[in-house]
């Protein structure tokens, strides 16, 4: 890169997205997500996926511990967990998730790294005199350029398909056995579902972090239209100081720009700012926003701008900071307040949300009891006495065996036939029946309700189940 | 349905699409040419009504859904009684006698009964294999078998537990399929026979032929048999009720009323076997009325390795120790 500084509004270097302080936390943050993602679905523990989005049971196994269609309820909880922390973060940050956490950003970023190091940087793709798109040549002229742009163009793309069919694998493989279905996939034999699938969703990532790009972000994202209702004076975001900016030193086209600005500005002061109108903030946002018209709709607070011009203002000996993350209230002179109602209400909801979710994951049931009545009322049995029949189906949903005790009550002298004991092992039901028979002479009503109990050999507290005892009127 | 019925509902459905493209064409035409396309209409108050033409695309959108209606009656029922061209859509009128076999398998035409029929088809030819392995061999050596038993307690559960109770010990008026009397027989060929084909058993209504005392009589000298104390009835009702039995039940229940599994009439000595009570009043209700007891066939549903399977698991049931083969 060449030192020169450039006061002309035409692009002839950019600066690189990765080389700024924010930009390397962008990037070793995204590494780490990425990571994660790719790494998770080929994690084990003792034998089970470590973690595993079942659709055809249905359940969701996380480490051990399976939810099943029961506890989706739970999916709730999950849900307000991640709503509460996003907008206590949004009302304290702004747009964080958006610059350096959200997959899309995460996958542009991992696109655009992939195109820079294929083609270059966009500085190098073109050299001056060479022919650009705009202009027409004759057919036959291809220049050695040319050709070398078109393998390269080709090889780019080929390397997003790949990233992107690695990204649809790895999606299918939180719901599959991923090391059966890369196998089954690179060898020809998955099912033409799969491939299907497969195919789509490759070309959905490729179109989308290769082709949309941030237009998802300015068209599509619902989060990008909920800033203005989130943020307030003082949230902190992506901000221009224009009190230290204005009046701008520089090109002609900008004047009635920092003209304006400065007539709005109490500082009356008409020696020149501090941004010298380089315009590296502009070329290197990836909304294409002019940050210093103010915070915008289609900011995704990725700073940066906040890198460019900090590198520029190293490079014409200023302080850093003429753009950075600040408060409205903060660059109007006010005291910044960090924590206020609204900022402790999201947060306190999502702590509270958080230890609600843990509380009913820790305690949620691990034993479920189904009894039906059979459907034939009541039989005599040798003794005399009124029998009714029940099957009792019992789900073991813990980790372990567990051996259950099984009784009922409701009725004196309740005599269980069957076994009152049973095993029962992890992630298994069981189905068993028992015959309840009472004297005669103890039934006071022709139906009588009775609760059968089931306890497991654990402290989990013991399962009540309603059902009806049916015998002759009295 | 009639020719006028059909002929009815046709002329109504092409009679609505006819009038819904008219009503579509007639709105969708551009204003004449003398009139502003923008012009407003002055209506009330100065309230305007502009009247724009419809959109093209919703316009085209329209009309295409007519010719999907169009080709669709013409494909599938839906004008009356005519069938449409679509193949396979014969065998629907259930009044014609040649046409009443069911949707074969790979037969085209689409009705719900036909899919049904499909996962019917699909369902067997999944599952038969399951059972095959089993129609060689022997009841009692399937009994032995842990796998085909609960393939066997699945079955019962599904088809037998409605009337003889989740643990198969009936109630009255349903056997108890898991002690050791039979009225049909309990060797595993009766036993499955009894799944299989069925069974109807008759108890002639006596009321006609016994009157009242006689009845009572009968009714004591049966329940003598079984071994209960006798203090409602003399030992004169006994003998006449033996009289009784001799004329009219020893035909079926044999003389000593040891019964008879051809006919499954109960052995009448054992109280356990009365399938409708072994008391004075039951004997007696049995007697004067009569009794018909059936057990439905399961071989039209079920197929004959299925009751195979489930023989053996009755079979099972009732013993313990299941026989060598």
């Amino acid at each position: 890169m060449s030192e020169r500084i450039a006061l002309r509004n035409v692009p002839t270097q950019r600066t690189p997205l990765g080389r700024g302080r924010f930009g390397v936390i962008r990037q070793r943050l995204g590494g780490l997500f990425l990571a994660i993602f790719f790494l998770a679905p080929w994690l084990t523990w003792n034998g089970q996926p470590a973690l595993r989005l079942d659709g055809v049971q249905p359940s969701i196994q996380v480490i051990g511990n399976s939810f099943g269609p029961q506890d989706f309820y739970l999916l709730i909880g999950v849900a307000l967990v991640v709503i509460f922390t996003l907008l206590a973060v949004t009302v304290w940050l702004g747009r964080v998730w958006c610059g350096y956490a959200c997959p899309q950003t995460v996958w542009i970023a991992l696109f655009v790294a992939c195109e820079r190091f294929i083609e270059g940087s966009p500085a190098r793709s073109f050299a001056p005199g060479d022919a650009t798109s705009s202009t027409r040549k004759p057919r036959n002229a291809t220049t050695n350029l040319q050709r070398r742009r078109f393998w390269r163009r080709l090889l780019k793309h080929g390397a997003w398909l790949s990233i992107a069919l690695c990204t649809a694998l790895t999606l299918s493989g939180y719901c599959l056995p991923i090391r059966s279905l890369a196998e089954a996939f690179f060898t020809g034999q998955a099912s033409v579902w799969t491939y299907a699938w497969s195919t789509f969703l490759t070309l959905a990532i490729y179109g989308n972090a290769g082709w949309l790009r941030e237009q998802v972000c300015l068209h599509m994202c619902p989060y990008a239209r909920l800033q203005s209702v989130v943020l307030d004076p003082q949230t902190r975001t992506v901000a221009y100081n224009a009190q230290r900016g204005e009046p701008r030193n520089g090109a002609s086209h900008s004047v009635s720009h920092s003209a304006a600005l400065s007539e709005a500005l109490s500082d009356t002061d008409l020696s020149t700012g501090d941004c010298i109108a380089c315009t590296r903030c502009v070329q290197v946002c990836p909304t294409g926003i002019d940050i210093r018209d103010g915070l915008q709709l289609a900011c995704i607070g990725c700073a940066a701008c906040i890198d460019a011009c900090d590198a520029v203002m190293d490079k014409v000996q200023l302080p850093r900071g003429l753009i950075r993350y600040a408060s409205h209230a903060e660059l109007n002179g006010q005291p910044a307040a960090i924590l206020r109602w609204r900022l402790a209400g999201w947060a306190g909801l999502a702590v509270l949300a958080f230890g609600v979710l843990s509380w009913a994951i820790a305690t949620r049931p691990l034993t479920l009891v189904d009894v039906s009545k059979d459907r034939l009322l009541y039989r005599l049995t040798d003794a005399g006495r009124i029998e009714n029949v029940y099957r009792l189906k019992i789900t073991n949903k813990d980790r372990h065996a567990h051996v259950y005790s099984l009784n009922a009550s409701g009725l004196p002298n309740l005599h269980w036939q069957g076994s009152q004991r049973i095993t029962v092992a992890a992630q298994a039901d069981i189905d068993i029946v028992a015959a309840l028979s009472v004297a005669a002479s103890d039934l006071t009503e022709p139906t009588a309700r009775i609760i059968f109990t089931v306890q497991a050999d654990s402290n989990a507290p013991a399962i009540d189940t309603p059902s009806r005892f049916t015998g002759p009127r009295p | 349905m009639n020719l006028f019925w059909s002929l009815f509902i046709a002329a109504m459905t092409l009679g609505t699409l006819a009038g819904t493209v008219w009503l579509l064409l007639a709105s969708s035409k551009d204003l004449p040419p003398e009139t502003d396309e923008h012009a407003v209409r002055q209506t009330f108050d100065g309230i305007g009504e502009d009247n724009h033409p419809l959109p093209r695309w919703w316009l085209w959108l329209f009309l295409a859904t007519i010719v999907f209606a169009l080709g669709y009656l013409l494909l599938f029922p839906g004008l009356g009684s005519w069938r449409g061209l679509w193949p396979g859509y014969e065998n629907l009128d259930p009044r014609d006698a040649s046409a009443t076999q069911p949707f074969a398998d790979q037969q085209s035409g689409w009705t719900s009964a036909h899919a049904w029929e499909r996962e019917v088809e699909q369902a067997r030819r999944n599952y038969a294999p399951l059972y095959t392995r089993y129609a060689a061999q022997p009841v009692e050596q399937i009994a032995l078998d842990p796998q085909a038993l609960q393939l066997g307690a699945r079955l019962f559960a599904n088809n037998c537990t409605q009337c003889h109770g989740a643990d198969a010990k009936g109630v009255p008026g349903y056997p108890n399929l898991t002690d050791e009397h039979w009225r049909w027989g309990g060797t595993p060929q009766a036993i499955e026979a009894s799944i299989g084909q069925g069974r109807q058993a008759v108890m002639p209504a006596w009321s006609g032929v016994l009157d009242a005392p006689n009845l009572a009589a009968t009714a004591a000298y049966v329940v003598q048999l079984t071994g209960q104390p006798s203090a409602e009835y003399s030992a004169a009702d006994l003998q006449t009720g033996q009289k009784n039995y001799a004329t009219y039940c020893s035909a079926c229940h044999g003389p000593t009323g040891q019964g008879l599994a051809a006919l499954g009439a109960p052995d009448l000595t054992q109280s356990a076997n009365y399938l409708y009570g072994s008391d004075f009043a039951a004997v007696q209700q049995t007697l004067r009325e009569g009794r018909q007891g059936v057990m439905p066939a399961q071989e039209p549903w079920l197929g004959s390795d299925k009751v195979h399977v489930l023989a053996a698991y009755i079979y099972h049931l009732s013993n313990a120790e299941p026989a060598q083969p």
